[in-house]
């Protein structure tokens, strides 16, 4: 008789021992959960719901946005660049940031977080700055890399551009500032390898090369990959290194380079926020998608 | 006596009642939002300055972000400027459309004389539909600059056609020294050259709205584009921008012949970047086609005031426009030539006395040239610059000819003018 | 010793290949910086026409700081000053934020946890100026537009600082030590003051340097909030400036500002540097961080 009520009581207590944890965790993160709300959620879902929107009569509009944005014939052209871009500036990153940190891991320690601070420090450069720089670098009657240009027979900016090509351009603008920071990363991994499996391949007379592609490689493939989706979610969305370019010059001017470019020139030179959501939802859609690919199948968001 | 006193007291009450009555109405009034950018901030102040009853607020923006900032906040209901400043020919259309309709209709709030008073043509690009939608600030229509001191040692002349100019191309050319005369890659260079002999490049027809002209394949296009491709074949046009370092090296190292360029050019291009000496840099009025009675000169820059269509201070931003455009203290202060005629001539003084032009009267020069305006300078929502160096740029580097290219710049600018939506010829 | 030489001779001509490539990379990012530092000792006409490495003078230098600082009444300093205040408040307000998040999201298993986390993830892989607008209408509904409260509200949501700080707590909590807690009757609240916090100090320096990076370098967000020019942050104002003066395209350029190349060059020094600075200062902490989180992905 006696113990049916304080086993009540002790589900009790447990019950409202559960609920006021739950009610700890939300208000340990209910300043976090605000921003996520008003920076997060609802910018995407205001941006859905304007894509469905007429822009000028403000009602519902159906997939018209939509279908101007596809009859754009500039939409095609700045697809392909796009495409174009994510392929080189994906290759770059993951070939050259994964042979940079395996070189650095085979000298010596000291000079090779020297070097890491070097290959870090373009990060540094932000905004106008980026122009101020670029302006300079990529034209060979002033640019420090003039003896590179005259190599290739490039007299003048136009002849940079069009020899490299603007999307190999942006990809080598993109590459200077991004991948002193991944190379960090990478690097980080790289220490993080067990070295007994390391020194069992060296005893076992695995030279410099082997070791770096047989075994460091395939142990950090995880890693790598994270940086390649990362690297092609952020090449999707390639905005103002075109952008820039009209800073440069008439000749160089690229406003209509990426679909950013153009999600932006629709709301804000045309004032279309239909058309421009539209793009924008396309974009981040395949962005997403690829997000959540990631997420899924890494279990990234596994407490072990 | 008594009656004095109260008649006195009467009065200062009056008095009283009505400074705080004016007063009162002023603040309810008299409350300007102005954007600028940071070249015209000084004028604003000074305009603060004449009218200590007006409070304005003054806005610092970037020029070419004038356009998105308005459309975010037209769309918030935020707080819109009255008057601003879009330093772009091209803004004039882009906020007058049913999308982003910002600028007022003031075809009826300017006196007929003060319209009258602009150089010719100078307020097409303030002229959309019909309706005038701003005033021109400053005027920028193209002239020769031309090298003096080398042109007498060449034993040449300044070309008065552009039939002259060629020969002259062609003539400099031939002995082999690099000399220059434009370039090749610089769209506004192109386009200057192109519209020259009437050319239909996205040209706005009278009378009907939204409607451009765009035909590439006529004997006005084919013949400065023919000209052009002689003088990229013979090493005069080079792929250089005007403003880049290579263009400023040849022009410094006296290789640079003339070139035909906006007015400002002088003042701060020439004059700073080229670094020409006092007496070097002349100025001749823009060569026409033989068979024209006289030039057609296309512009390059100048920008325009304009008022909000919703402002309640209606009456004061208009009296600060028309100050800004045509107040004789605040164009002698301006740094580029005034589009209101009278109040040009004080900062053309300005020019003349300097004594750094090899002219008499290098003013006298510009004023002529302004009156050979292009009437279809105006305002677009589409960029002719831009389909001429996407379309061009390529072929140029590979060799090609501009006559070559002039159906894919064609092709691209019908494509935008429909997308921009215009009605196209 | 001799097993070492041995391995040395043999491998010289794969160390010379090492040594060469890392050679190429250090100029590929050490000589654009290189320039821009030397760059701002150089005259305008110095910068267009002689060759890329010529040196300046001093007398150069102090006359494009001269025209810099007497501009305007130096406004650039008071939009350093601004972004000081927006990059302190953004990372104060994204520590605040992050570290019990993360703290939370990490050690503890409650209703919504899992939602909150991939939410979290899309935002920190997916930015884009698609959300510029609605943020924008947003703060205007709320008037916190044209504010420094405004964009530092904005700034503060920082996912990847709530993903780095779950990642470190979710990795390198003792959980011996949180039961034991526990059973002693210690709070949530308490704990955490207790124990996590204290612990978070590298996750910190970490969180706060990132976000640093991103608010210093903010702009398109910054553009679209902020429309008064006392407000302006450096990369809007430095923008504003130098596209009013043409610094960057001179046939553009009609008119009398002194702002020139050389002043171009030491204002994006100005914005450069800092970071520079504490790239180095935090070097160690970063490398150490970076480590945790990389070993998790």
């Amino acid at each position: 008789m006696m113990s049916q009520p304080v086993l009540l009581d002790r589900d009790k207590m447990k019950r409202a021992h559960r609920r006021r944890e739950i009610f700890a965790s939300y208000l340990f993160i209910a300043p976090y959960l605000v921003l996520l709300l008003m920076f997060g959620v609802f910018p995407v879902c205001y941006a859905l719901g304007l894509s469905f929107t007429d822009a000028i009569e403000g009602g519902f509009y159906g997939l018209n946005n939509y279908a101007s944005a596809i009859q754009d014939f500039r939409v095609p052209r700045a697809a392909r660049n796009v495409g174009g871009y994510v392929v080189i500036w994906v290759l770059l990153t993951i070939v050259g940031v994964t042979v940079v940190t395996l070189m650095l891991d085979a000298i010596n320690k000291r000079a090779a977080n020297v070097l890491r601070t070097v290959f870090f420090l373009p990060g540094a450069v932000t905004s106008s700055a980026v122009v101020v720089l670029w302006l300079f670098l990529l034209d060979p009657t002033v640019s420090p890399f003039q003896g590179l240009y005259h190599l290739f027979g490039w007299e003048n900016r136009i002849n940079v551009l069009s020899g490299v090509g603007f999307a190999g351009v942006f990809a080598v603008m993109a590459f200077f500032a991004h991948s002193g920071g991944w190379i960090v990363v990478l690097s980080g991994a790289v220490a993080g390898l067990p070295g007994e499996v390391i020194e069992a391949a060296r005893i076992d007379g695995a030279n410099r090369w082997q070791l770096a592609t047989r075994i460091k490689v395939p142990m950090l493939w995880r890693t790598i990959v994270l940086m390649g989706i990362l690297a092609v979610a952020s090449g999707l969305q390639i905005f103002v290194e075109p952008q820039l370019m009209s800073l440069v010059g008439p000749s160089a001017a690229q406003p209509d380079w990426s679909i950013n470019q153009l999600a932006y020139q629709y709301a804000f030179a045309v004032g279309d926020f239909g058309v421009s959501a539209a793009l924008s939802t396309v974009v981040l859609a395949i962005s997403i998608t690829i997000a959540l690919l990631l997420i899924f199948c890494t279990k990234f968001y596994h407490t072990n | 006596m008594l009656n004095r006193k109260l008649a006195g007291l009467g009065l200062g009450l009056l008095a009283g009642a009505a400074i705080v009555l004016s007063a009162t109405a002023a603040m309810a009034q008299d409350r300007l939002t102005v954007w600028t950018d940071v070249v015209r901030q000084s004028q604003i102040e000074a305009y603060k300055a004449l009218h200590p009853e007006v409070t304005i607020d003054v806005q610092t923006v970037a020029p070419e972000e004038v356009v998105s900032k308005l459309q975010v906040l037209m769309r918030a209901k935020g707080a819109i400027p009255d008057l601003i400043w879009m330093a772009d020919s091209n803004f004039a259309s882009r906020l007058s459309t049913r999308l982003s309709n910002y600028l007022m209709d003031i075809s009826d709030l300017i006196p007929q004389a003060t319209k009258d008073n602009f150089y010719n043509n100078a307020n097409r690009p303030c002229t959309i539909n019909g309706k005038l939608v701003c005033l021109r600030n400053d005027i920028t229509p193209n002239v020769i600059w031309y090298n003096a001191p080398l042109l007498q040692d060449l034993g040449k002349t300044v070309p008065a056609t552009w039939e002259e100019f060629e020969q002259l191309s062609a003539d400099v050319a031939a002995l082999n020294q690099g000399y220059v005369m434009g370039s090749s890659s610089y769209p506004y260079t192109l386009w200057v050259m192109m519209m020259s002999a009437g050319c239909d490049m996205a040209v706005p027809v009278d009378g009907k709205e939204d409607t451009l002209k765009i035909d590439l394949s006529t004997e006005q296009c084919l013949r400065p584009a023919r000209m052009i491709d002689n003088m990229i074949a013979n090493g005069t046009l080079i792929p250089e921008e005007p403003p880049s370092p290579a263009f400023v090296q040849k022009a410094q190292a006296n290789k640079l012949v003339m070139l035909v360029a906006p007015t400002w050019y002088g003042e701060f291009v020439v004059k700073a970047s080229y670094a020409f000496a006092p007496k070097q840099t002349g100025i001749a009025i823009p060569p026409k086609w033989a068979d024209q009675t006289e030039p057609m000169t296309w512009s390059m820059g100048g920008g325009a005031w304009g008022i909000w269509k919703d402002t309640q201070v209606r009456d004061a931003a208009l009296d600060m426009l028309l100050w800004l455009d045509t107040s004789n203290e605040n164009a002698a202060a301006a740094v580029t030539m005034a589009a209101y005629e009278p109040a040009s001539q004080a900062w053309g003084k300005g020019i003349n006395e300097s004594g750094y032009y090899a002219n008499e009267d290098p003013f006298g020069t510009l004023v002529e040239s302004a009156g050979y305006a292009h009437p279809g300078y105006s305002s677009l929502r589409i960029s002719v610059d831009q389909a001429i160096s996407k379309t061009f740029t390529p072929i140029l580097l590979s060799g090609g000819k501009l006559v070559d290219a002039l159906p894919g710049i064609q092709q691209e600018l019908i494509n935008q003018a429909q997308l921009n939506g215009y009605t196209v010829e | 010793m001799s097993m070492n030489t041995a391995k040395l001779s043999r491998l010289k001509p794969g160390q010379f290949v090492i040594y060469a490539c890392l050679a190429f990379f250090v100029c590929f990012y050490g000589i654009p910086l290189l320039w821009l530092g030397i760059a701002s000792t150089r005259s305008q006409q110095s910068l267009l026409t002689e060759s890329p490495f010529a040196l300046g003078s001093l007398s150069t230098f102090l006359q494009t700081w001269t025209n810099i600082s007497s501009y305007n009444d130096f406004k650039l300093m008071s939009w350093v000053w601004n972004s000081v205040i927006y990059s302190v408040g953004g990372v104060g307000l994204s520590l605040v934020a992050a570290i019990p998040a993360g703290y939370v999201l990490g050690v503890y298993n409650f209703p919504g946890r899992k939602l909150i986390l991939v939410l979290t993830l899309i935002a920190m892989i997916t930015p884009s100026s698609a959300m510029v607008l609605p943020i924008f209408l947003e703060m205007n509904l709320i008037g916190l537009n044209n504010s420094y409260l405004g964009l530092i509200l904005a700034t503060g949501f920082f996912p990847f600082g709530v993903y780095l700080a779950y990642i470190y707590y979710a990795t390198s909590m003792p959980r011996a030590i949180l039961e034991s807690a526990q059973i002693d009757g210690c709070s949530r609240i308490g704990l955490f003051f207790h124990i996590a916090l204290p612990l978070a100090k590298p996750i910190v320096a970490l969180i706060a340097f990132f976000s640093f990076l991103a608010n210093w370098s903010n702009y398109f967000l910054a553009l679209v909030l902020l429309s008064d020019d006392r407000l302006y942050s450096l990369p809007v104002g430095l923008t504003s400036l130098i596209s009013s003066s043409g610094a960057l395209n001179s046939g553009m350029a009609g008119n009398t500002i002194p702002i020139k190349l050389p002043e171009a060059i030491m204002a994006s020094i100005f914005i450069t540097l800092p970071v520079m600075l504490i790239f180095l200062i935090s070097q160690r902490f970063v490398r150490s961080g970076t480590l945790a989180g990389a070993e998790k992905g």
